[in-house]
Formats: structure tokens, sequence, C-alpha cells
């Protein structure tokens, strides 16, 4: 991999700039076009990797991916690991696009992408393990490590003028593209069998089908509109702490806004569950931010968290990355898994202004029904939150800023006077539905055509 | 009173830090012993700390994240461990060495001086896992002379061995070096 022959010194300095250039590689191929969603569920900004499979992943299912074993499948962070050539070349090679072009070309008429943790975690052993969907003729590209190398000095260039361009659209969040283009021309190891059918998602959106029951993933019609950045207007009526909520539930939740199904909505009210629980939470988060040594990196990979819809993600990244040096006894009880697994935290980390660890036993006891009565409260309350769309279309936009205003001040109510009751943690997921239906509406009404 | 019956019934403590690369199965272990169940986990980016009791003893398992770039906060971990469970993926023939190298790089530190190591010899139930035997040989184990330590097969996704492991652990824990 290393073609340095210098004396050790010459050595040691080639090394240290050959793993900054793989991580520029690695950069590289993020910021490409078939890379910026999870290659599994879509999640947005993927910043793990399964390098013998050659795709990004989210964290979740990257956990997934680990379950599988490393027969299957070798997982690797991009920001928290280091890399081989070997590996990047891996993923250079192959790509999200291309790998799903290959796994996923048998899927069935009407697939559509899991959300929900089983169902993901079934969908990802059928397509790895049993090779379900695997394309018949497909043959594995060769990583080839050298070409690592050339990818990064032709590219360049023109990486320059796409980062230019991609920073440019990230602040605008670029439309997300239905399905990427099966086998783009930047392959660098040209060995791959161009034979693979492209994904079936192209041919599937292009036939009308009739409203689909469960989360859709071909980005309906009206999806470029909620994928705008946070409205300005937005910015000017919100209250404290309501610049963050928006901020969330735009960016960190972009793949599900961009779904403008009823449903998809409604995971969207689960991940701003989470966004809120962050929000009332942002003393405990901060500490996350002033986090010593690998602040940036882990940051980076929190953030991707936030990618996620599930609370667990979040509480995690509220959680987990603050825990890290925190080494008194009660930021211990904000470490990671416990309160990722345990979804009441909500109301336990709003009470956590004061670092009040709920016993543990009595966490453990709610994590399992809550949720599994998150799901079937989000799909029973799919045909009122509707409604309550369509109605407030109709509102102006005073009224509707008015509007969100009250629910949040009511959910933050809710929040802090209630313990961990499942009957809270309901209404309280319940409003964070109806706010984000309304912020939905209020986008929607701030480009609708009168 | 209570400080009364602990005294009687002499409940230990025991401080536990749980180590090993990434994806060796530190947190599903952790949660097999505390919910009994395998839960589908996430990368630990950070930590996860529970509570386990098991025979009278009880266990302040620390589970800290594995990936590379972490590794180095492993040492804000050591002071006043009492034993060292050190998780390896038994299928992963490609990073034994490296799973070597960073128990031995743990094992130096001075605040580790009075832990006890058991290497837990995970995901027993996958295709052409190394036996302990092996596993030993490839940790260079016997290089080990002022240490005690254990070789524990284990499958954390059934619980098979975890809790011979914390038996282990309590037996052990007395003793101090040897």
């Amino acid at each position: 991999m290393s073609s340095s022959t210098g004396h050790r010194s010459g050595k040691l300095a080639a090394a240290k700039s050959e793993k900054d250039l793989l991580q520029d590689v690695l950069g590289m191929l993020l910021r490409d076009e078939d890379n910026k969603y999870c290659a599994d569920c879509d999640a947005k900004s993927p910043r793990w990797a399964s390098w013998n499979i050659g795709v990004f992943l989210c964290i979740r299912c990257a956990g997934i991916h680990r379950k599988l074993g490393v027969h299957i499948s070798r997982v690797k962070s991009v920001n928290l690991d280091s890399w081989t050539a070997e590996q990047v070349a891996g993923v250079a090679a192959i790509g999200n696009s291309l790998a799903r072009a290959a796994y996923e070309a048998n899927v069935p008429d009407g697939f559509r992408r899991p959300q929900t943790d089983a169902t993901l975690e079934q969908f990802i052993k059928a397509k790895y393990e049993e090779k379900r969907y695997l394309a018949r003729d497909w043959v594995l590209p060769k990583p080839d490590p050298a070409a690592v190398y050339d990818l990064l000095k032709t590219n360049t260039a023109q990486r320059r003028a796409a980062a230019a361009a991609n920073s440019a659209a990230a602040d605008g969040v670029s439309p997300k593209l239905p399905a990427p283009a099966p086998a783009p021309a930047r392959r660098s190891a040209g060995n791959t069998t161009a034979a693979v059918k492209p994904p079936p998602q192209a041919a599937s959106q292009s036939k009308p089908e009739k409203p689909p029951p469960q989360q859709p993933q071909q980005p309906a019609p009206p999806s470029a509109v909620p994928q705008q950045p946070p409205p300005d207007l937005l910015g000017g009526l919100a209250d404290d702490g309501f610049g963050d909520f928006s901020s969330g539930g735009g960016g960190g939740g972009g793949v599900v806004s961009s779904h403008a199904n009823d449903l998809a909505f409604l995971s969207e009210g689960s991940a701003t569950t989470a966004t809120a629980a962050d929000l009332f939470a942002s003393d405990s988060s901060n500490s996350a931010n002033t986090a010593a040594a690998p602040k940036k990196s882990m940051k980076d990979s929190i953030m991707a968290l936030y990618g996620q819809q599930n609370t667990a993600a979040a509480a995690a990244a509220s959680s987990g990355g603050g825990g890290f040096l925190a080494h008194n006894q009660q930021q211990q009880h904000f470490g990671g898994m416990q309160y990722s697994m345990s979804t009441p935290q909500l109301a336990s980390v709003a009470n956590s202004t004061g670092y009040q660890p709920m016993p543990q036993q009595q966490q453990h006891s709610n994590n399992i029904h809550f949720c599994s009565s998150n799901i079937n409260l989000n799909s029973s309350s799919s045909s009122s939150s509707r409604l309550c769309t369509v109605k407030l279309l109709a509102l102006s936009t005073q009224q509707v800023g008015s509007l969100v205003r009250r629910n949040l001040a009511a959910c933050r109510h809710r929040l802090l006077s209630n313990s961990s009751s499942s009957s809270s943690t309901m209404d309280f997921s319940h409003q964070a539905m109806s706010i984000i239906s309304l912020l939905i509406c209020y986008k929607y009404r701030a480009r609708w055509p009168d | 009173m209570g400080k009364l019956m602990s005294k009687i019934f002499r409940n230990k403590e025991m401080r536990i830090l749980m180590l090993g690369l990434d994806a060796a199965g530190k947190t599903t272990i952790l949660y097999k012993l505390k919910l009994h169940s395998a839960v589908t986990t996430i990368p630990t980016v950070g930590f996860n700390v529970e509570t386990v009791t098991y025979k009278n003893v009880k266990f302040n398992v620390w589970d800290v994240g594995g990936q590379e770039k972490i590794r180095p906060l492993w040492r804000h971990y050591y002071t006043g461990t009492h034993g060292l469970i050190f998780v390896i993926d038994s299928s992963d023939r490609d990073r034994i060495d490296e799973a070597r190298l960073e128990l031995h790089k743990i094992l130096e530190d001075r605040e580790m001086r009075g832990a006890i190591v058991l290497i837990i010899a995970n995901k027993q139930d996958l295709p052409d896992a190394m036996r302990p035997n092996e596993i030993q040989d490839r940790l260079s184990l016997s290089h080990l002379t002022d240490r005690v330590w254990y070789v524990q097969p284990a499958c954390a996704t059934s619980g098979e061995g975890l809790y011979e492991g914390l038996t282990w652990l309590t037996s052990n824990s007395r003793t101090g070096g040897r």
C-alpha cells in the first residue's frame, strides 16, 4: 500500500500523510451524491461503513451489520477508526448505489424500505446474509488500493468545485435524489460488471400506486417543499429553545421530512420527540460539546445520530458523548445505552436539570412497553394528525405561529410536570407530533400558491 | 440498619471495566447480564454503565466504546478497577493481533496492577470461532506471570458462559494478584 522507500523519518512522515490522504478520500466519497444516504435505511449523512460490502451506513444499520458477524460485514466508523488503503478501496470500488443495484436487484414489487428496528434488521439479514435480492450476475469488484490515491489526485480539482457546490447546497439542504444512478462513471476500479440491473425503486416510482399504507421510501411530489431549510419566518416567532427545535426537525430529521406521507410524518414525530428531549436536556448535552479529546470526530458522529428517527439514538447522542469524560457519579447515569434503551428518558432527561437519575429497575421495565406503544400510538393517530394538517392549511401565518408556540409551551409543561408514566409519554409524543404537523403546515403555508 | 444487614450478609461490590475491540460484543454482554435479553445495539460512542447483582455481589460494570480513536480514553476508567473483562470476537481472526496489543497495553498501566483479568472469548456460536486454547496462545497470555487471568468461552446472545465468568470474578477477586 505504501510505496515510500525512504529512510525511517521519511517513512514516518509518509505514513502519517497516508492516513490523512485516506481520510480525505473517505471524505470525498461521503460527499459523493451516491453516499449521502444510508445504504439500508436512507438515513441522512452516514458516518459508518462496511468496507467489505462497500457501503456507507448510519449508526443504527452499522449496529445491525455488526450483529451479522465479520464473515458477512466488516463495519468501521469513518471518523472513529483509522482505515487502510485496502479498506478504503473497498468502499471506493463499490459505494451505495452500485451495492443497492446489486443487493436489491430482486426486491419484490412495491417494496418499501423498512424503518422500524425490527423490520430493518430482518431486511438487512435478508439482503446481505441470505442474499435474497442479490443480482444473479453480480461479481464483487476487486478493490484496488493503488487506485485510491489516483482517485484522490484526479479528483482534487473536481472535488474542490464539488465541495464548493456541496457547501452551498448543504446550507440549503439539497433536494434528495429519488434513486441514485446505478453505475456512476466515477468508479475507479473499472472492472465492475455493468450488467447489474438498475435499482427497482426507479421502476416502481414510475407507476402510480395506491397511497402507501406504510412509510414510503419515495419522496412524493411535494417533498421538495419540506426539504427547504427551516424558514426564516419560523426563526422570527421562535421563543427560547424553539430555534433548536426547528433546526433539529429540519436538519436532523431531514430524511423523514422528505416523505410527504402521514406515517413518515409520524416517525418524524418521534424524531422530534428526541430532539425535544435534547432540547430540554441541553444542560447535559452541552457537556458533550465541552468534552475534551476527540471532540470534533465524536461530535461528528454524534450529529450523525440525529439523522435517525429513533429516540434511542438521540438519547445516546445527548448522553453517550457527554458521559465520556465525565467521572462524577451523576453523570454516569447519562452513559449511552442505558438511556438509549429506556425510552422514558424524556421525562427523566427533563428532570435531569438537577441530574436526578431514575431508579434503573423502573426504567428498564418501562422501556420495552414504550417502544411498542409508541408505534401503536403513531399508527392509530395518523388520521387525526392528517385532519389537523388539512385544517391548518387554512390558517393564517400568524395563527400558526401562536399555535405552535402554545403547543410547545403545553408540551414542555407536560414534560416537566409529569413523571415518567406511560400516559405522559403518550401525551407528549402526541403533542410533539402535532407540533411537527404544525411546523410542516407552516412551511407549506409559506409557499402555498394562494 | 441497612448497613448492619449488609455487614452481616457481606454484600461485596466489584468495579468491573469491560474493554475490547469494537464489535467484540461488550454492550451486548452488558445488557444480557442486566436485562436477560439479547438487545440490538448500536456502536457505543462513549460508555455504558450498569449494576448487576449476582450471588450477593454487586458488579459495577463499565462498558467503554472500542473504536480505535476512542481507545486512548480507556485509561480514564482504570482507577479503582477490581476486574478487567476483555472481550474478544472469537470469529475475527484478522484482528486478534490487534486485540493482543491492546490487552497488553492496558495491563502495562500502573492503575491496572491490581486488576484480575477475565478474557471472554465471545461469539463461540459462529462457524470457525477460535477456541479458548487458541485464544490463549494468540493473546500471549502465558507471558502474564504476575496476573490472575482466565479465558471464558461465551456466547453473549444466548448468555452461555457469562455467569461462569462472573463466578470466576467473585471467587478470584480477593486473592489480589495471586
